[in-house]
């Protein structure tokens, strides 16, 4: 994971900071980006629980087993991507972390892949933040079905993303986080922007 | 656009997925023991049916696994998705 200072965002060139001013007063959707989490790809055989069970207790909790669904332990957010392939969340600097995964792999068979550079994250919400994602997303994102907590990986915007719903920052909003190729982040942004015009956008300091 | 259901993330819509052809083609364990006219059914031939076709599709944009799936090929009506490697529901009923 590269150290902090060196680390460049996906969405650099956008200079979306220098925005922040001119966000406004009522905004219908924020739009932030998350920098630099760590990112790890983990798989594990289907029917390896020995692996599973050690890995689980490594990330503080279990592995979630249900489909696009994620787990969460101290700081660390695992959401299911496959029946054998998780991603793992952490703040920036968990170093420590993958080499706990790999000490509770223990030679065996998986994969532990550091994809902490791979990807921008943005980060959406606000009272219409789900109507933006459903312009360009066939997934059905209504809260009775969308639940907090849950994961998907689906297409937005002709884009392949991880979608995952945070906890509502009130009681008429949504936030979601959508992990995307770092290649495509700064077309995402700007679609993202575009779609949220009509609801009033405020961009937000990165966090 | 067909609703799919994925083994694991349920009902999707069709462009997440791609198709993979005809299911159950087993490759011929010893290649070269085949004369042409075999190689070439195994590699080209398909059953091609109007009516229940057995398939395989991956959830590309989704899951990214591979699995089965029964679809009537005129109505495009699925009756069953299973994952790779497992029996089918419906030769599950029947005993097979
Ligand atoms: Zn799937």
């Amino acid at each position: 994971m590269t150290d902090r200072s060196f680390a460049q965002s996906p969405l650099a060139a956008l200079h979306i900071d220098g925005r922040v001013a001119d966000a406004s007063a009522n905004p219908g959707v924020r739009l932030q980006e998350r920098r630099f989490p760590d990112l790890l790809n983990l798989r594990i055989a289907v029917a390896d629980h020995a692996i599973r069970q050690a890995v689980g207790q490594a990330l503080g909790g279990v592995l979630p087993h249900q489909a696009n669904t994620t787990s969460e332990a101290g700081g660390v957010v695992v959401c299911w991507l496959g029946p054998d392939e998780w991603l793992i969340i952490a703040p920036h600097g968990s170093d420590s972390l993958a080499y706990q995964l790999d000490a509770a792999i223990g030679g065996q068979h998986a994969a532990l892949t550091d994809i902490s550079d791979a990807r921008a994250v943005i980060r959406l919400s606000g009272r219409h933040a789900r109507e933006v994602l459903e312009k360009g997303c066939d997934l059905d994102l209504h809260a009775k079905i969308f639940a907090i907590g849950d994961c998907a990986q689906s297409g937005l915007a002709q884009a392949a993303v991880l979608l995952r719903r945070l906890a509502d920052p009130a009681p008429d909003e949504t936030t979601w986080e959508i992990y995307v190729e770092r290649s495509f982040g700064t077309y995402l942004w700007m679609w993202l922007e575009d779609a949220a015009l009509e609801y009033e956008l405020a961009v937000e300091i990165s966090d | 656009m067909l609703l799919i259901p994925c083994p694991w993330c349920g009902a999707r819509a069709e462009k997440e997925f791609k198709p993979g052809g005809e299911a159950g083609i087993v490759r011929p364990l010893d290649p070269d023991a085949l004369d042409d006219a075999a190689w070439a059914d195994y590699l080209f031939n398909r059953a091609n049916p109007k009516g229940w076709h057995r398939e395989r599709w991956i959830h590309a944009l989704g899951c990214r696994r591979w699995f089965n799936v029964e679809r009537h090929t005129a109505t495009h009506e699925i009756r069953a998705t299973w994952p790779m490697g497992e029996t089918s529901p419906d030769d599950v009923e029947r005993g097979k």
